[in-house]
């Protein structure tokens, strides 16, 4: 208990003790709390010494939130925070792991606390496997004939959910496709699953509620979807984006309600002009979509704070140019697409806001030729994306770059690591495709070591690094995954109870 | 019935179930039991007992958080500003007034109204620069130049959000 001042005509926050300070400041989020840090030197110093405060402002910092309430203090999450921060920064790892893996796969998934799901399409196997911390052995739990035959899958286990996508002759979704649907991609946000597929060549969006089964979007060329549409993905559980290839390309934002009346083009982002008449096909990738925080861990990423890659692929449509195909990155940040849904709802519009390039492009994207060894999985965590590169080895790309102290760590003496701090500008003079330069500039880091090489897959959670290696071909179907973790930390058992669910 | 004399000699006579949830004077009871004696609270003036009463006698007979309840509470009021509609209207006070509820609250330990108080504070602080902050409350800033421009450059990552 403490005792409040005796003085009581000094009657500002100043006045109040310390711990009363906190007792104010613990309701605010961390960028508000740092700027009292500036307001005077008793609100600093209180600021400073308060290990609750300060985790607030590095939550808001490295974009995770807190998880629920748990024994863990708050100055254990703020150590776990720091070290995983300086693990990542400096790109150095606690322990390497390996976990041998039985069989080819299809499709792979790396989901949220260490478990990951693959598939085999042809053998009908639904294999979960749990990533070692750096104490104890990892383990596998394979489910055979799942009843359905499937491609791509996704998963948010903090729901124990699990979507497939089924092959075209599956009868579940027989009553939705009457033809062939050729390639399809789903996506889990919260309480709503988005499928995107081709249905000959037209493409088609679903979206539905499943806890409600209500379908919420349905859009296909004869249903208002725009032509030319080359991909999709949610931006939030009521927000999508679809990418369209004519005009030199663009990337559209949606948002949408409880009904498929409620669907409202929000903003068309342009991407850079271009000097003659190609189509844009888009891919788009961004991180996993969690609904809540996995159990055992105190903090997790921010579902608003992530990264979309486009891959942008330049197709010549007059068929007498002969040309090259160039490939590209764009690198953007979901704040983008986010504050043009909070400026369409602020001002009330009616009509969607046309972006041009030079608005949006040069400062909240960063544009890469694209250099890619292999079909390269989508591999992004957050603000993090792991990527392959030409020369066999494999770089992170963190485009979570501030300048603070905080972000500063000793370096270590004998490290094989090589970071660096991107925060020049990109420029593209793309021969014939562009009228001028194409300038970027979003900062990031880039980190890479040496003895990350070979992996024919590689992914990212918060703590790990995974990369899939197909050793000797001695026994031919062993895999083996490399496991490198940032801290010690408890892996869960979660899709255990995610099977049972889905196939009991 | 309770008897409380304030800092500036004034006596209240209070039900006992309305009192008690000030944590200090139901552990005041417990120690000394059943007493005509009146409780000096030196630290609180009559103005803000008032105000004090005022709260408990709205709250009366809802349960008061445990000691077992501590951690699990701490974690849902940590990121929530929600204020009911009646603690809103009371907590409508000037500046002063509020940190004397906030002062008292804390001394006689009445944690939600504490709670109010703070979080009245937060709704008040958040958003706003160091300059708008110093101004509401009346603060000095007592950096030097120097200082100011160091602390301001360390915060700088946090404002283009």
């Amino acid at each position: 208990m403490i005792a409040p001042t005796l003085d009581t005509r000094q009657t500002t926050p100043v006045a109040c003790l310390p711990a009363l300070l906190v007792e104010i400041l613990r309701h605010i989020d961390g960028p508000s709390i740092l700027q009292c840090s500036s307001v005077c030197r008793t609100l600093n110093r209180a600021i400073d010494s308060s290990a609750e405060l300060q985790y607030h402002i590095e939550l808001a910092l490295d974009c995770v939130l807190d998880g629920p309430p748990s024994t863990v203090t708050v100055s254990e999450c703020l150590e776990q925070l720091r070290t995983l921060r300086s693990a990542w920064t400096l790109f150095e790892w606690k322990k390497e792991v390996r976990v041998p893996m039985p069989d080819f796969c299809h499709a792979y998934e790396l989901v949220g606390g260490g478990g990951i799901d693959h598939n085999q399409s042809c053998s009908r196997r639904f294999i979960s496997s749990w990533l070692p911390p750096s104490s104890a052995p990892g383990h596998t739990l394979v489910r055979n004939a799942i009843g359905i035959s499937t491609g791509d899958f996704t998963i948010d286990p903090s729901q124990d959910l699990i979507a497939f996508h089924p092959e075209a002759s599956s009868p579940i979704l027989r009553t939705l496709t009457p033809s062939i649907m050729t390639s399809a991609f789903i996506q889990i946000v919260d309480d709503v699953i988005g499928m995107f597929w081709m249905e000959l060549d037209n493409p088609r969006i679903t979206i539905w509620n499943w806890k409600t089964g209500q379908i919420l979007v349905v859009r296909s060329q004869r249903r208002r979807l725009a032509t030319h549409i080359s991909y999709f993905s949610f931006i939030l559980n009521r927000a999508y984006m679809i990418t369209r290839g004519i005009d030199g390309g663009s990337i559209q934002v949606f948002t949408f309600g409880e009904n498929q009346h409620e669907i409202v083009h929000v903003a068309s982002l342009s991407l850079p002009v271009l000097k003659s008449r190609h189509f844009v096909h888009c891919a788009i990738h961004t991180g996993h979509f969690v609904a809540r925080c996995p159990p055992n861990t105190p903090f997790w990423t921010n579902q608003e704070e992530r990264m979309y890659v486009l891959s942008v692929d330049y197709i010549q449509m007059d068929p007498h140019i002969p040309g090259a195909r160039p490939k590209f990155f764009l690198f953007f940040k979901n704040s983008t697409p986010l504050r043009y849904i909070r400026k369409y709802r602020e001002q009330r519009e009616t009509t969607p806001f046309e972006v041009p390039w030079e608005e949006w492009g040069p400062h909240e994207s960063r544009m890469l030729h694209h250099q890619v060894p292999y079909q390269w999985l989508r591999y992004v965590h957050g603000h993090r994306v792991v990527f392959p590169l030409q020369s066999s080895s494999t770089q992170v790309m963190d485009f979570n770059v501030r300048k603070t102290k905080r972000h500063v760590f000793p370096p270590q003496p004998d490290s094989k690591a090589r970071v660096e701090v991107i925060d020049y500008p990109t420029i593209i003079s793309s021969d014939g495709l562009f009228p001028g330069l194409i300038e970027t500039n979003l900062p990031y880091r880039i980190c890479r070591r040496d003895e990350l090489e070979g992996f024919s897959g590689v992914m990212i959670d918060e703590q790990r690094f995974v990369g899939l290696k197909s050793p000797s071909f001695a026994d031919g179907d062993m895999k083996d995954l490399h496991v490198l973790t940032a801290v010690e930390r408890c892996t869960l058992l979660f899709c255990c109870r995610s099977q049972d669910k889905c196939y009991s | 019935m309770v008897h409380l004399v304030t800092s500036d000699n004034v006596e209240f006579v209070v039900d006992k179930e309305v009192v008690e949830r000030s944590v200090l004077i139901k552990n005041m009871l417990e120690d000394v039991g059943e007493t005509d004696q009146s409780i000096p609270l030196a630290n609180v003036s009559s103005a803000v007992l008032r105000k004090v009463i005022e709260y408990c006698e709205h709250h009366r007979g809802e349960p008061l958080p445990s000691a077992d309840a501590d951690q699990n509470q701490d974690e849902t009021r940590k990121r929530t500003t929600d204020i009911s509609e009646w603690d809103q209207k009371f907590i409508t006070v000037d500046q002063e007034m509020l940190f004397e509820i906030i002062l008292a609250a804390n001394y006689l330990d009445i944690k939600s109204l504490l709670d109010v108080g703070c979080k009245t504070v937060a709704n008040m602080i958040k958003g706003k620069t160091p300059d708008e902050i110093r101004r509401l409350f009346n603060i000095v800033n007592d950096f030097t130049p120097e200082e100011e421009a160091q602390i301001k450059k360390e915060n700088e990552w946090a404002e283009d959000r």
